[in-house]
């Protein structure tokens, strides 16, 4: 690069030292790459709580914590599933392959980080509404029209 | 100088008055991102320095409440201009903590990190100024460089929004954005599973949301061309960067966007847009009402 176009282009050294280790330290706070809608995959799914009876739970009034929150905790679980089964058989399902069993750990431990992360004062009604469940509902679209699967009962967890 | 050495991107023409507002403006912005409680007793996925330090103190009774009293008296040196250094370094740690923690739970959350990003900026150029002092000394160019660095942070974040697109799906994003009405209904889902509103699916946003759903699976070409000029928008956004009416015109683009996505999904884009009108769009507006002679604006445009 020219000296002369170097002078142009010079005072932006913040701009481009924050975009270098935004993208190379990616999710590191204050640093970020911003993954949101990086991959707009044909299926996505959401998750709600419900209590014993399967009933969904207004988890923010109740917690102050958001399902789309619990999602990425999931999601956490369910990648860390696909890591080790690469590392078992050398290649990673989707996550829609994943099976129910296997989906079953990241679910109780995201209920479990629930009741944890959850202020003292939502203790007793999660308890009565124990043992919580985590549904996961698919998305897709087939010729044209959104379409949701039926509630996925996915793991329970008994509030201690 | 000559247009030779004169380079492309320059720090906003801004004058003091204009200058203090911004700050104060940012100020508040601070102040608001800053929890007064938190309730994780643990960080069993750290990120960032929660890597190096146990953070789990801040949700201690008490803490977080101490840091926002400390902070204002750091707020008001920041207003102020003085101790530029101090006042910057002391806000990114107030908001880097709390935010690292409330990050270090398995789940990223990205509506604050734009603002530690600023703090960042400005606390690295302050830095560089107290140690070079010749390069800058004059306290109105301090005050100019400031804004830029902050615009600069800005930029680098939407710059990196686009870039971390292409290199993850490449351009097939642009074909497969027509899924787009995917994430719609995931949202607008989520919303009423938080609160059991009706509101959420019926309500205005949820009411929005189903039209544009609705246009975009009739007609995925459209969906793919809105969704397409808003990744040219984040990806050339350093035409921001071009002086102050770029800046203001950038900066209500992007503004434009977040209100349309927020329409459409229900998104919140609060931190956001208050950081791009207080960096962006205010320099311009403040140069309307606060202007200067003829002949006195050397980066005005």
């Amino acid at each position: 690069m020219s000296r002369r176009l170097l002078g142009k282009v010079a005072p932006l050294g913040i701009f481009v030292a924050l975009t270098a280790l935004c993208l190379a330290l990616k999710e590191n706070f204050p640093f970020t790459h911003y993954p949101m809608y990086s991959d707009f995959s044909d299926q996505s799914y959401y998750v709600w709580i419900g209590d014993a009876e399967g009933e969904p739970i207004a988890i923010q009034n109740l917690t102050g914590l958001r399902t789309g929150r619990i999602k990425k905790v999931y999601n956490n679980g369910l990648q860390a599933v696909r890591a080790e089964v690469r590392r078992q058989t050398g290649s990673a399902p989707r996550k829609r392959d994943l099976t129910a069993e296997q989906r079953r750990a990241p679910g109780g431990e995201t209920l479990a980080w629930l009741v944890g992360a959850a202020p003292d004062g939502a203790l007793p009604a999660l308890r009565a509404a124990s043992p919580l469940r985590l549904y996961q509902v698919d998305i897709t679209i087939d010729r044209g029209r959104v379409v949701e699967s039926e509630p996925l009962s996915i793991a329970e967890f008994a509030v201690p | 100088m000559s247009s030779a050495t004169c380079p492309w991107f320059a720090p906003p023409e801004i004058g003091r008055p204009a200058s203090a507002l911004i700050r104060a403006s940012f100020a508040l912005l601070v102040w608001h991102t800053v929890p007064g409680g938190m309730g994780l007793e643990s960080q069993p996925h750290p990120v960032g320095i929660a890597r190096l330090f146990d953070l789990t103190f801040l949700s201690d009774p008490g803490v977080l409440p101490a840091v926002k009293a400390a902070l204002v008296p750091v707020l008001l040196l920041y207003v102020s201009g003085f101790w530029a250094p101090l006042a910057t370094g002391l806000m990114l740690a107030a908001t880097v903590l709390p935010g690292t923690l409330d990050n270090s739970q398995g789940s990223t959350q990205h509506s604050q990190q734009i603002i530690s990003l600023i703090l960042l900026a400005q606390f690295l150029y302050h830095l560089w100024a107290a140690a070079f002092p010749q390069r800058h000394p004059d306290r109105a160019q301090r005050e100019r460089w400031s804004v830029f660095a902050a615009q600069q942070a800005i930029v680098a974040a939407y710059t990196v929004t686009a870039l971390t697109k292409l290199l993850r799906s490449g351009i097939g994003w642009i074909s497969d954005s027509a899924n787009f009405p995917i994430q719609m209904v995931k949202n607008i889902r989520m919303e009423f599973y938080n609160t059991l509103q009706p509101e959420a699916v019926s309500g205005f946003w949820g009411s929005t949301s189903a039209f544009a759903q609705r246009l975009f699976l009739e007609s995925p070409a459209l969906c793919r061309v809105l969704l397409t000029c808003g990744l040219a928008l984040e990806l050339f956004a350093v035409l921001a960067l071009l002086g102050r009416r770029w800046a203001a015109l950038y900066g209500a683009a992007l503004i434009a966007f977040h209100v349309l996505v927020r329409t459409m999904t229900g998104l919140n884009f609060r931190f956001h847009i208050a950081a791009l009108f207080i960096f962006l769009v205010l320099p311009w507006l403040m140069s309307l009402r606060f202007r200067r002679p003829a002949g006195n604006t050397p980066a005005a445009a």
